[in-house]
C-alpha cells in the first residue's frame, strides 16, 4: 500500500454507508477528486453490524421528513448503483402493550400521515394477519408498509464500486491521525499513509466522530452506546415485516437469507466496546420466545456488537461547522444512519458543492445544541 | 440400501451394548435403531447416504463431521427443524423429516441450479434481480423462498431453566488435556467442575480404538476412559453432554445443555477444546461418502456402524495409519491411503502393520478427485506422471487437525500464528493466555499428540490451582519431570499442497474457484471476502473453512499465512435453541 494522493477535493472520513454515499454523490455531481478514508476494511464500523432496517415511522417531523426521502431513494437505489442492495419493503410493525403506547403512535402517526408516509394504526386483528408468528397479547400497533430492509454489505460495495467508477479513491486500512487547521478552516488530514491537502473534510466517523471532531480542536455532544445483535439460522419465509416492541425493548426481521435478525436495547453506560455478553443473549430471547412463542426452536448463530452514535436529541447532526469552514458534520445518527444514508448522501454533496440543500436541514446543524432541545421518542434497541 | 448388516456385531475391542430395538419413522417410513444410537447413526445404517440438500445448489449432502457441528445432517425432528441427527439420540416413535429438498435428499427436483451454477456465480445475488423494478418483489418473493433450511417450528419448545453456578476452576473440554487439567487441579484440593460435549469424557479419543504409543498400555479409548474414571474418584463435577458456547467477561462460561442454559461463574477457565479435522477443498469434496476421520471414527467405534465397504484413506500420518488398520479390522475394505509426500511421515510400526495386511500406501500420490454419481464412487489420484483410481465408496479425510480455537478468540485471548498448526492462543511455559484467569491446553495450542496434550493439561491443571493459592507438594517433581522431558513434537499428518478444486465452503456452497475470483475482483481482505462470498458465515462459522480462506488468501497474495489474520469470533459456538436461552432462573 503506497501513499494517499496528497491533494483532494474532499476528504471523507468514514467508510460506511454514509461516508461511501456522499463520496459517490459528490463524485455524480462533478466532483473528481473525491478521497475516502476508512480505519478499517469497509462497513467494519457500524454500517456492516446493523440490522438493515429502514423505517419512516418517526416522532418528529425532522426525521420523518428525511426518512420519507430516504425511503424514495432506496426504492432505487439498486438501479442507480448497479448492484443489488436487496430493499425488501415488507413494512415495519410496531407493538403497542398499553394504552399511552397506543395512543402515541395514533399521535406519531396523524403526523407522518401529514407528511405524506402511507403508516396506519392498526388493531391485534390486522397485527395477527400482518405478522402470524407475533402471538403476544397486544392492544395493537403502527405499520407502515413500505418502511423494509435492506442488506448493508452490498451497500457499502455498490456506492464503493460507483464511486471508485467516478473516480473516487477510496482508502482501507487508512487512519486519520491528525486534521490540519489554521486560519478558522480545515485544510487537510494526515493519515497513516501520508498527508491530504484539501478545503473540505467530512466527519462521517460514526461512533468516532467525536474523537475526530476533537483532531480538528472542538467537541461533538455525541456519545458511543453498545448495541449488541444476534442473528439465528436461516429459515423459509415466515415474517414479512420488521417488528419493533418499545415494551420490550426489541425488534426483530427476517432477512432475504431467512435468517432472523434481533436485538434488545440496556441501559449500558457509554463506551466503545464491541464484544459480547451473555445477558444480551438471555434479554433477547426472553423477549422474543414470549412475542413469539415458536421461534423458542429456533437457534442463534452468532452474536456480535456494534456502535450507534447518539446526540442528546436523538437526531443527526448534518452540515457546516461554524467557526470551521470546510469541516463537515454528517454523524450522530442514533442507530438509525444506515436508513437515512441515501438522503444524507445526496445532501450532504448537494451542500458541499452548490452551498444548498434540496431539503432544509438548518435545524439539525450542530449550532442547535446552543440552544433548548426537543427529543426523538422513538429509538428502540 | 446395503445388503449386509453394517452394524458391527462381534468387535474384537469394543463390545458394543445396544439397547432394546426401538422404530421410529423417517419420511414417514419406519426405521429401525437401538436405543443409544444416534437419528444419522441409525439412518446410515438403514442405507441413507444423502440426509440433506446444500442451501444454493441443492447437492445432495452425507454424513461429514459426526460431532453436530457441520450442515450436512440436518433434519427436523418431531416439527423442529435444523436438528443435528449425529449428536440426537433415536426414540421410539420419533418424527423425523428431511429439509429444504423436494421431494427428498435422494432426489431434488431443485438440483437443477446444480446444472445451472454458472448462471449463479458468487456475488451474482448482487448484479441480478435487480430489473425491471416492479419485479423485484417477485424477485425476493422467489429468491427467499429457496433461502432457508427449515421451516418455523409447528409450536414453541418447552422454555427450560436456566441455573447459576460458582465454582473455582472450570475445565472446558474433557479430551486428553482437559481431563490432565482437570485431574492435577483437583489433586491440589480445588473445586474442579468439567464441562464436556460428550456422553463421557474423552474427547477425540473415546473413539480411537488403538493403542496410541507413548499414551499408555491399552487402546487409547481405554486409557481416556481411566483418566475419566481417575477424575472423577478426585471428585471433580463432570456436566456431560454440555456445550460452552462462549466465554463472556468475568470468566462467566455459558453452557448450553438439554435441560437448558448453565451459567457458571468460575475463577480460573482452562480452556482445552481440542481440535477439529482439516477439510480442504478438492474436486468431489462435498460428495456423500466423504467422512472427516474422526467422523468415520465416531460411526464405527461409537456407534457400531461400518462406515464403508471399500474405503480409501487420505493422509498417512499416525492418525490415518491408525483410522486404515480399524477400518480394516472393523471388516472394511482399505484400498490404500493417498500420501502427497515422497515419504510416510507416520511411525514405521503402524507402516509394518498395515503391510502385513497387504493395505498399500501410495507416496507422491497427488490427489485428483473424489468422483461419484450423488455419492463417492473412487477416488482418482495421479502418480509418476500417470492417472490411477481406486473404487471406493468411502474416503476419509486425515490430513490433520486444526485447533477449536472459537471460545479463547471470541473472548479476546490473543493469538498466534504457529506454522504447520495454525492461529492458537498465546501461552507462557504455565500454559496461561493473554487473558487474566484463562489458560489453554491440549490440540487448543497444537498439542495433537496425546502425551503432549497430557502433559500441557497437567500444568495447566496445577497452574491454575497455584494461581489460587492451592499447594500440592507431590507435584512438584511431577511436574518437574514433565516440563523438562519432552514427550514428543507435534504430530504431523503428512503433505498436502491446498488443491484448487471442490467446495471451500460446504454451508454457503462457494467454490474454491469462485473465492479465488473474488479475491482478484478486488475483495482482497479476509473480512470483507466473507461477507462477499459468504465463505464463513454459514451454519459452521469457518470450522471447515476458515484454514482454507487463510490460505487462499496468502497465496493469492504471494505472501505468508501469518500474515492473514482470522475473521472475528464470537459466540456461539454452537447455535443455541432461543428457548434454552430464554429460561427462567432455576435453584441452586
Amino acid at each position: 500500500m503506497g501513499r494517499v494522493r496528497d491533494k483532494a477535493g474532499a476528504v471523507i472520513v468514514g467508510g460506511g454507508a454514509v461516508g461511501l454515499g456522499i463520496a459517490y454523490r459528490l463524485a455524480e455531481k462533478g466532483m473528481r477528486d473525491v478521497v475516502v478514508l476508512e480505519k478499517g476494511y469497509l462497513g467494519s464500523g457500524a454500517t456492516g453490524r446493523c440490522a438493515g432496517g429502514i423505517r419512516q415511522q418517526w416522532g418528529t417531523e425532522e426525521n420523518i421528513v428525511l426518512a420519507r426521502e430516504s425511503v424514495r431513494l432506496w426504492e432505487r437505489l439498486s438501479e442507480e448503483l448497479g448492484f443489488n442492495v436487496w430493499f425488501r419493503q415488507g413494512g415495519y410493525l410496531l407493538l403497542a402493550f398499553t394504552e399511552e403506547e397506543l395512543a402515541s403512535f395514533g399521535g406519531n402517526v396523524k403526523l407522518q400521515n401529514s407528511l405524506g408516509v402511507p403508516s396506519r394504526v392498526v388493531d391485534a386483528e390486522e397485527v395477527r394477519r400482518i405478522a402470524p408468528a407475533v402471538e403476544a397479547e397486544v392492544l395493537g400497533g403502527a405499520y407502515c408498509p413500505t418502511d423494509g430492509i435492506a442488506h448493508h454489505d452490498p451497500v457499502v460495495w455498490g456506492y464503493a464500486g460507483a464511486a471508485r467508477r467516478l473516480g473516487v479513491e477510496i482508502e482501507p486500512f487508512t487512519e486519520v491521525r491528525a486534521i490540519e487547521v489554521a486560519g478558522g478552516r480545515v485544510n487537510g488530514v494526515k493519515t497513516t499513509r501520508g498527508e491530504i491537502e484539501s478545503p473540505v473534510v467530512v466527519n462521517a466517523a460514526g461512533a468516532e466522530a467525536r474523537d475526530l471532531a476533537r483532531m480538528a480542536g472542538m467537541e461533538l455532544p455525541n456519545t458511543p452506546y453498545r448495541r449488541e445483535i444476534l442473528v439465528t439460522e436461516p429459515l423459509k419465509p415466515f415474517l414479512e415485516p420488521l417488528v419493533i416492541s418499545f415494551h420490550h425493548n426489541t425488534y426483530f426481521a427476517q432477512t432475504m437469507r431467512g435468517e432472523l435478525v434481533a436485538g434488545t436495547g440496556d441501559a449500558e453506560p457509554p463506551s466503545y466496546r464491541t464484544d459480547s455478553g451473555l445477558e444480551f443473549l438471555e434479554r433477547t430471547a426472553k423477549a422474543l420466545v414470549t412475542l413469539a412463542p415458536r421461534l423458542s426452536g429456533v437457534k442463534v448463530l452468532r452474536q456480535w456488537a456494534g456502535l450507534y452514535d447518539v446526540t442528546p436529541d436523538g437526531k443527526p447532526i448534518l452540515g457546516v461547522t461554524d467557526g470551521l469552514e470546510g469541516f463537515i458534520q454528517a454523524n450522530g445518527f442514533c442507530g438509525h444512519g444506515f436508513m437515512l444514508s441515501p438522503i444524507v448522501a445526496k445532501l450532504m454533496a448537494e451542500l458541499i458543492v452548490d452551498g444548498r440543500t434540496s431539503i432544509p436541514v438548518e435545524a439539525l446543524n450542530l449550532r442547535r445544541f446552543k440552544g433548548e432541545v426537543k427529543g426523538e421518542g422513538m429509538a428502540v434497541g | 440400501m446395503m445388503r449386509e448388516d453394517p452394524r458391527i456385531r462381534d468387535d474384537p475391542v469394543l463390545r458394543f451394548e445396544r439397547g432394546r430395538e426401538i422404530r421410529f419413522y423417517y419420511r414417514g417410513r419406519a426405521i429401525v435403531a437401538y436405543e443409544g444410537e444416534t437419528v444419522a447413526a441409525a439412518l446410515y445404517a438403514s442405507g441413507i447416504r444423502a440426509f440433506s440438500r446444500s442451501i444454493k445448489y441443492h447437492r445432495p449432502r452425507g454424513l461429514l463431521c459426526m460431532g453436530g457441528w457441520c450442515p450436512n445432517c440436518m433434519v427436523r425432528v418431531d416439527g423442529v427443524p435444523n436438528v443435528r441427527g449425529c449428536t440426537t439420540l433415536a426414540r421410539e416413535g420419533m418424527w423425523v423429516e428431511p429439509q429444504n429438498a423436494y421431494p427428498g435428499p435422494d432426489l431434488d427436483l431443485l438440483s437443477v441450479l446444480d446444472r445451472l451454477a454458472p448462471l449463479f456465480p458468487v456475488g451474482f445475488q448482487y448484479r441480478r434481480f435487480i430489473s425491471p423494478g416492479p419485479m423485484r418483489p417477485l424477485y425476493q418473493r422467489l429468491v427467499r423462498r429457496i433461502a432457508g433450511y427449515g421451516a418455523l417450528p409447528a409450536a414453541g419448545a418447552e422454555t427450560a431453566g436456566t441455573i447459576e453456578r460458582t465454582t473455582e476452576v472450570v475445565v472446558v473440554g474433557g479430551g486428553v488435556a482437559g481431563l490432565a487439567a482437570a485431574k492435577h487441579a483437583a489433586m491440589t484440593g480445588t473445586k474442579v467442575v468439567l464441562v464436556d460435549e460428550g456422553r463421557r469424557p474423552g474427547g477425540r479419543l473415546t473413539y480411537h480404538a488403538d493403542r496410541i504409543p507413548g499414551f499408555g498400555e491399552g487402546i487409547a479409548a481405554q486409557e481416556v476412559a481411566k483418566l475419566s474414571e481417575d477424575v472423577r474418584g478426585l471428585g471433580v463435577e463432570v456436566v456431560a453432554q454440555a456445550t460452552a458456547v462462549g466465554l463472556y467477561p468475568g470468566n462467566l462460561l455459558g453452557v448450553v445443555r438439554k435441560e437448558g442454559l448453565l451459567k457458571l461463574r468460575a475463577k480460573r477457565v482452562i480452556l482445552a477444546t481440542g481440535a477439529y479435522d482439516l477439510y480442504p477443498p478438492f474436486e468431489g469434496n462435498d460428495l456423500p461418502g466423504v467422512l472427516l476421520a474422526t467422523g468415520a471414527l465416531r460411526l464405527m467405534n461409537g456407534e457400531g456402524i461400518r462406515p464403508g465397504r471399500k474405503a480409501v484413506v487420505l493422509g498417512s500420518g499416525d492418525l490415518a495409519l491408525s483410522l486404515a488398520f480399524q477400518l480394516d479390522r472393523a471388516g472394511v475394505e482399505v484400498q490404500g491411503l493417498l500420501e502427497e509426500g515422497p515419504k510416510v511421515p507416520g511411525s514405521e510400526a503402524m507402516t509394518e502393520r498395515l503391510a502385513e495386511k497387504g493395505i498399500s500406501i501410495f507416496t507422491s500420490a497427488c490427489l485428483k478427485a473424489a468422483y461419484g454419481q450423488g455419492r463417492v464412487e473412487g477416488v482418482a489420484f495421479v502418480r509418476d506422471g500417470g492417472e490411477e483410481r481406486l473404487g471406493a465408496d468411502l474416503l476419509c479425510l486425515a490430513l490433520g487437525l486444526k485447533p477449536a480455537h472459537e471460545i479463547p478468540f471470541q473472548a479476546g485471548c490473543r493469538a498466534e500464528y504457529v506454522p504447520g498448526v495454525g492461529y492458537v492462543p498465546t501461552h507462557d511455559a504455565w500454559m496461561r493466555s493473554s487473558l487474566e484467569g484463562v489458560y489453554v491446553a491440549g490440540g487448543l495450542v497444537g498439542a495433537f499428540n496425546p502425551p503432549l496434550a497430557a502433559s500441557q493439561g497437567l500444568i495447566a491443571g496445577v497452574s491454575a490451582a497455584l494461581d489460587l493459592g492451592y499447594r500440592d507438594p507431590r507435584l512438584g517433581e511431577e511436574m518437574e519431570r514433565r516440563m523438562t522431558s519432552s514427550p514428543g513434537g507435534v504430530a504431523t499428518e503428512g503433505t498436502w499442497a491446498m488443491r484448487e478444486g471442490g467446495f471451500l465452503c460446504i454451508c454457503e456452497d462457494v467454490r474454491y474457484a469462485e473465492v479465488r475470483r473474488a479475491i482478484r475482483e478486488g475483495y482482497g481482505d479476509i473480512e470483507s471476502l466473507k461477507r462477499y462470498t459468504g465463505v464463513g458465515t454459514g451454519i459452521c462459522q469457518g470450522k471447515l473453512c476458515l484454514r482454507s480462506l487463510v490460505e487462499l488468501l496468502a497465496r493469492e497474495g504471494g505472501k505468508d499465512p501469518s500474515s492473514v489474520r482470522l475473521t472475528t469470533q464470537r459466540p456461539p459456538v454452537r447455535p443455541v435453541d432461543l428457548g434454552k436461552l430464554a429460561g427462567g432462573k432455576g435453584a441452586r
